[in-house]
């Protein structure tokens, strides 16, 4: 599949808003600023920049703008990354990388499609610009880096709502960057996964900084555990789905493996015992007790890897039919939880 | 432990063919990167995490234990005889498709499948989904290939080789389409552009090409008295396009809501094509080794050319043993159509190769004598 070569000339500008770019990582090599000496003034707002960034990640908040300083930004680009690595909690990079994917976003928003293209082009998608597409779309982006980086299964992205083509999905310049986001995001976790920071000096203002954050995200996530903890479920609803293969099952249907595989990893997920489970088969026509006891300890991880199997998420749910209902959440355990909650601080508010 | 008899004509035969098959027959890329999986003929269960260095090793495998039924994995491994998943390594997956008779309706199922109901014993000819004597859902089923099955089957590859050419500009040189061994096609895609897609990108593949979650409200744009379709060219808009000229009679028509929910339904019936959506989403498959033998058939998984499911050589493709007889005898009633051939009552005399479908395919016969 040929792309069209894309001709753009990137200024200290573009390295400024988009710090990702191998432009950007080139210029600060080119000025010879390698973490390991970065001259004392440039360290300092360097660091206090990428302070300024990693707290907005923890607190889930906007990105400041980019630093007006080129050089500056690039820094505290890979600074930030640095300490995500030092750090290595996944729910901080990903939070950082969201952040940092949603202002790329908005300022992508604003450029000509040239550079949008180019942009893409570097995070991975292959992408065509269209001239004076009779459509009304400008983009044309290849097929399967579309559908790994939709942002939503669903409504005007599903890829059988697209205008499809040999290969190609046409699409709008906002659904364009909109792509490009999620790719950058995955883009950013990759990059923090790749570092490597043996063998590497650091500087002792980035290692101090690490340490505040990492103390600063150690009480964010206490937070969010204590908001967990006080939400625990204690028994919650079925979602319809589950409820209807359960009453498949009664009614004696014969239901098809992967309901079967549904149900069970449903069950146990929610904290019944594999005997327990066994009880609610029991009604099948095909019930052979040793078979299915076999079955329900491998999914429940008993045997074979030792890994727990989850149920099967919404999506996939719908794909193999077994969706019966719009109940508005993506994965049947998340029903399951919040129902339960709500029991639960239904049950508070009555114990008080 | 002793082998039943049948069992020891199947190893013979299935040895006679193992060791005359040639590289070139077993379409493996990258074989070093797969693992394999072998049941064998009077044994239980199935052997797991092996791996070949060479084609060379794993004809040299075939040809020495003959085995029943032979798999290989979809995925990509660094290390392909590692024990666990994790410690495999999973480098990617090549994209793969079933084509299964079960889901494909065929007229022929009266003529060869059976079902017995488990709970009133009522029995007869077809694949009912529930019994029509008590309506229960307990059947036991005993299901055949025939020609036609193979040649409905073929249709559906066809369609589906097409659409991923139309649509996801793949080529037909980065297709490996094969019989599955007994009641369908698989279709491997094993372009690079494929291999590292994650599930939920699988997924949204077999969504389109079964045109699940196809919504009237994102296809359609309001107009004088109705509503058109948003487009008319590409993917699912170009094939309700066509449909709709079909329907309405005119092209790019404004219809009601409701006259597009049933077009849409009905292009869907007609244009999607009926893959097995877990085969395709589970980057982790073990799947039929093309070259070898089914052990529930007898027939070839073999390589298929466009040309071969368009001319409807399928099977002269597939069977194997196609010199020499065999009598066999039938104990109960014979399947009415097997394959290419009619089969009655009174059969006593088969080609080699039905006879041993029968066999392995769990006819009751009273009697099986090579001639």
């Amino acid at each position: 599949m040929a792309v069209d070569k894309l001709h753009v000339v990137l200024s200290a500008e573009d390295v400024r808003k988009y710090p990702f770019l191998p432009e950007a990582l080139e210029r600060v090599r080119y000025l010879g600023l390698t973490i390991e000496d970065i001259a004392a003034p440039l360290l300092r707002s360097v660091v206090e920049r990428a302070a300024k960034y990693l707290e907005a990640a923890i607190d889930s908040l906007e990105l400041p703008p980019p630093s007006e300083d080129c050089d500056e930004e690039a820094l505290a680009y890979l600074v930030s990354l640095l300490i995500l690595k030092i750090i290595s909690d996944k729910m901080l990079i990903r939070r950082f990388s969201v952040a940092f994917s949603k202002r790329v976003f908005r300022l992508l928003l604003s450029e000509d499609n040239s550079k949008v293209a180019y942009v893409l082009s570097q995070l991975g998608l292959r992408v065509k610009l269209l001239g004076a597409a009779p459509s009304g779309y400008t983009f044309a982006i290849n097929v399967f880096d579309y559908i790994e980086n939709i942002p939503e299964r669903r409504g005007q992205w599903k890829l059988a709502h697209r205008l499809v083509e040999a290969g190609w999905v046409l699409a709008s310049k906002v659904e364009a960057v909109r792509l490009g986001e999620e790719a950058l995001k995955k883009a950013v976790e990759e990059r923090v996964e790749g570092l490597r920071v043996d063998g590497v000096r650091i500087p002792d203002a980035i290692y101090s900084l690490a340490e505040v954050i990492s103390r600063k995200w150690s009480i964010k996530l206490r937070e969010i555990r204590e908001a967990w903890a006080s939400e625990a479920p204690r028994g919650g609803e079925f979602p319809p789905c589950i409820r209807a293969i359960i009453d498949d099952l009664k009614a004696g249907k014969n239901i098809p493996h992967s309901a079967r595989f549904a149900l069970a990893a449903f069950l146990l997920n929610v904290g019944m015992s594999v005997d327990e489970v066994l009880e609610v088969f029991k009604s099948a026509p095909d019930f052979n007790e040793r078979v299915a006891r076999y079955q329900v300890e491998h999914i429940a991880g008993m045997r074979g890897s030792g890994k727990r199997y989850s149920p099967y998420k919404c999506d996939n749910m719908r794909t193999l039919g077994l969706c019966v209902a719009e109940c508005g959440v993506k994965h049947p355990l998340q029903y399951y939880w919040r129902s339960a909650r709500r029991g639960a601080q239904g049950g508070q508010a009555a114990q008080q | 432990m002793g082998r039943p008899p049948s069992s020891e004509v199947a190893l013979r035969l299935f040895r006679s063919y193992y060791r005359s098959l040639k590289a070139d027959e077993v379409n493996v890329t990258e074989l070093s990167r797969r693992e394999f999986a072998f049941s064998y003929f009077g044994e239980e269960g199935m052997h797991r995490h092996i791996a070949f260095g060479s084609t060379v090793q794993l004809l040299a495998h075939l040809a020495e234990r003959a085995p029943r039924h032979a798999f290989y994995s979809t995925a990509y491994y660094r290390d392909p005889a590692a024990k666990n998943m994790d410690e495999k390594g999973w480098e990617g997956s090549d994209l793969v498709f079933d084509i299964d008779i079960d889901h494909v309706e065929t007229p022929c199922k009266e003529l060869h499948d059976r079902w017995v109901c488990k709970s009133c014993g009522a029995s007869g000819w077809g694949a009912p989904l529930a019994c029509p004597r008590c309506g229960s859902e307990s059947i036991e089923r005993h299901a055949w290939v025939c020609e036609t099955c193979l040649s409905v089957a073929s249709d559906e590859v066809l369609r589906l080789i097409e659409l991923l050419e139309s649509d996801f500009g793949l080529s037909g040189d980065e297709m490996l389409v094969t019989f599955s061994g007994h009641r369908g096609f698989h279709v491997h895609v094993e372009a690079p552009a494929v291999r590292e897609l994650n599930q939920d990108a699988r997924r949204e593949i077999v969504d389109y090409i079964r045109g699940v979650g196809l919504e009237p409200d994102y296809m359609l744009v309001k107009a004088r008295g109705g509503y058109r379709l948003r487009a008319e060219t590409y993917g699912w808009y170009g094939r309700c396009a066509r449909w709709a000229i079909v329907k309405a009679g005119v092209e790019n028509p404004t219809l009601s809501k409701r006259e597009w929910e049933d077009l849409l339904r009905e292009c869907v019936k007609r244009e999607a094509v009926a893959v097995d959506e877990r085969v395709t989403i589970d980057t982790r498959r073990l799947i039929r080794l093309p070259g070898s033998l089914h052990g529930k058939s007898g027939l070839r998984v073999a390589r298929l050319s466009v040309q071969d499911l368009e001319g409807g050589s399928v099977l002269d493709k597939v069977k194997v043993f196609i010199r020499g007889e065999a009598v066999v005898e039938f104990e109960g009633e014979p399947p009415r159509r097997i394959l290419d051939l009619e089969v009655g009552y009174s059969t006593r005399v088969l080609p080699l190769y039905a006879a041993l479908y029968l066999l392995l395919n769990g006819a009751k016969l009273s009697k099986f004598e090579l001639k």
